[in-house]
């Protein structure tokens, strides 16, 4: 999505309320399996398991700042299709991975 | 950054804003009040009636096992302490949740009483408007609308900062009073809001965090633990070695205090919670205070021990005395919502920072709704405002000044009417209500820049009432109300201060907007604007 960010990029339309509004939802819905992925990766599995009686809530707490982050980012996309390729796509690497370390 | 990508965010800023301001207005506003919350159930209800009763902890136990063929699975030992002149026993019946509540103590000469004072607490009632952002629900339905209400709130202040940053050392320090209405909020809104930044963030993510673990980590069984989030939780959980299922056989109260001082110099213990008695699985949660560490509720951090050995076999909630960076980690985050260390300062800083978040939520509507406001000449001079504008605008200024007279009219009426013999929030939810009906409907049909005159005057009255009862207490016969005329103890300076502040800067604001209706400076929309200001932007 950082790539949409290049100045003078022609591809960037004025984007619509409508379309912010369907991006930020499509982020709210895809972004939600996508930050217990990549929590479940970088806090849980990354740190050495289940160890620790204090881990898995950390790890649920860190869910909420990954959902945000995401969601926040999707704004960057150029159009509602560039949004959702990108969701997709994280989530199916992010879901392959975590079956990958399981 | 690009001119595209800001106003991107500037879109997205202001409709999560205005989608969640309301209820947020409610939650800082209550949550603020709730930093006092033991004070405000103390000043407000009549004291314990139990002062006679013997104050040996370990008797009292003793003395309730004996008489319980079989103990209830659950039940919890609130020692002596402020508001509180002797030990008392509580538990539910059945051991269920929604068991009644019953509360037994020691009499002088050694038998068990029952004390009937009706439960429920001020304090608590204040504290689930909070939970509940003033909405008219049951808890478990009102608070995952708040987990969704604090990630877009979350959204909210991502984009806000995004959109300030271009500008952000320019105008931090600017406040602008001039005749630009719009340009005065959005001073005021950028100040609190950049100053108030890492207690907003805090306050967005934990309050999204306690809104919506139960989908969290039912999505993470799904998602990540194929076996479900249950084997994970149990096999991090310490091993133990099973306990006596004989209460008689565990240490008393006395023991199991001494131990958790021993656990940790400076923790405190003021209550213990027995869980799972009469299985082999049984503890005892030793609740105590600590102020100089991180603790895991509003007041009190835990020992989880053993009741037969006195072992603390938990450490994860004891504060500063987390076994692991995990564990520190976790307490900071339920510390740093609640307030819970540093003691009164902190509780004081954080009444202070809820209020002002309030004034963030009000000031974004008041610029969401002034930018909806075209200030053309027309032949009456009226702005003019779509009916949706209207609308939000009667709806901003009655609730947010409905909520605080409510909530002040709810506590005062409690004290007065001695909770008229109503169990739990009864009282204090038909007050609230009734206030923010009524405030509201005013706002309506009055038009909101109308209403906010009487309605700010009406919401100051109900906010010096606190103060105003604590000083006719002294006066009055103690005979005719004797919950009003009781005693002035430590804790209520802290209401009645910050009840009187609360409504000397809404008597300021009421006057304000009485002289000066027409120029618009304190509120939306006015209905007549003198010619020459009628056509600025």
């Amino acid at each position: 999505m950082a790539a949409a960010e290049r100045p003078g990029d022609p591809g960037r339309r004025r984007a619509s309320s409508r379309t912010l509004l369907h991006q930020g939802l499509a982020g709210a819905v895809l972004g939600f399996p996508l930050s217990i992925w990549l929590t479940g990766l970088l806090v849980h599995y990354a740190t050495g398991g289940n160890d620790d009686d204090a881990k898995y809530q950390v790890v649920m707490w860190s869910v909420v700042p990954m959902w945000v982050l995401i969601v926040s980012l999707v704004f960057l996309a150029r159009s509602r299709l560039s949004c959702w390729a990108w969701l997709i796509g994280a989530n199916f690497v992010a879901a392959a991975l975590v079956q990958a370390v399981r | 950054m690009r001119v595209e990508t800001l106003r991107r965010y500037l879109v997205v800023h202001t409709w999560t804003g205005i989608l969640s301001g309301l209820l947020l207005f409610v939650a800082f506003y209550a949550g603020g009040l709730s930093m006092f919350e033991p004070e405000i159930t103390r000043w407000a209800q009549a004291g314990p009636s139990h002062a006679d009763a013997n104050p040996d902890a370990d008797a009292l136990v003793a003395g309730f096992l004996a008489g319980q063929p079989t103990p209830p699975r659950s039940f919890q030992v609130v020692f002596a302490g402020e508001g509180n002149p002797a030990p008392f026993l509580r538990y539910r019946e059945g051991g269920r949740r929604d068991g009644a509540e019953h509360r037994v103590v020691l009499d002088a000469d050694g038998g068990l009483r029952s004390l009937d004072d009706p439960p429920g607490e001020v304090g608590d009632f204040v504290d689930r408007i909070h939970r509940k952002g003033g909405l008219p629900l049951p808890l478990e339905y009102a608070e995952p609308i708040i987990g969704v209400v604090a990630l877009v709130y979350a959204l909210a202040l991502v984009s806000g900062v995004i959109v300030l940053l271009p500008s952000l050392v320019r105008d931090l320090f600017a406040l602008r009073i001039t005749r630009n209405i719009k340009r005065n909020w959005l001073d005021l809104h950028n100040l609190v809001g950049i100053t108030g930044l890492p207690f907003h963030i805090v306050m967005a993510l934990t309050a999204a965090v306690f809104g919506l673990h139960d989908w969290i980590y039912d999505a993470q069984g799904a998602l990540v633990h194929p076996e479900g989030m249950r084997p994970v939780i149990a096999a991090s959980a310490p091993q133990r070695d099973p306990v006596p299922t004989d209460p008689s056989a565990w240490l008393p109260p006395s023991r199991i205090v001494a131990a958790a001082r021993e656990a940790s110099p400076g923790f405190e213990p003021v209550a213990l919670e027995y869980r799972g008695v009469g299985t082999p699985g049984a503890a005892v949660h030793v609740a105590g205070t600590d102020d100089a560490h991180f603790k895991r509720s509003a007041r009190v951090g835990y020992a989880l021990m053993d009741p037969a050995s006195g072992e603390v076999f938990r450490r994860t909630y004891l504060p500063g005395y987390g076994d692991s960076r995990w564990a520190r980690a976790l307490t900071s985050f339920f510390a740093l919502h609640f307030g819970s260390y540093g003691g009164t300062p902190v509780r004081i800083l954080y009444a202070v920072l809820g209020l002002l978040g309030a004034v963030l939520f009000y000031t974004g509507n008041m610029l969401w709704i002034e930018s909806r406001t075209r200030r053309i000449r027309t032949a009456t001079g009226m702005p003019e405002q779509p009916l949706h504008v209207r609308r939000v605008a009667a709806l901003n200024v009655g609730v947010c000044l409905g909520s605080i007279a409510g909530l002040s009219m709810a506590i005062v009426a409690w004290r007065w009417l001695d909770g008229a013999g109503m169990a739990g929030d009864v009282l204090g939810n038909a007050v609230f209500f009734a206030v923010l009906v009524a405030a509201v409907v005013r706002a309506f049909r009055r038009g909101a820049a109308q209403a906010a005159i009487g309605l700010l005057g009406f919401a100051a009255l109900a906010c010096a009432l606190v103060p105003l009862t604590s000083l006719v207490a002294g006066v009055i016969p103690h005979h005719w109300a004797p919950v009003v005329a009781k005693p002035y103890l430590p804790g209520f300076v802290f209401v009645d201060v910050l009840f009187t502040m609360i409504a000397s800067v809404l008597a300021f604001l009421a006057l304000r907007a009485r002289r000066r209706p027409r120029r618009g400076v304190a509120l939306p929309a006015s209905p007549v604007l003198p010619p020459g200001q009628a056509s600025r932007p």
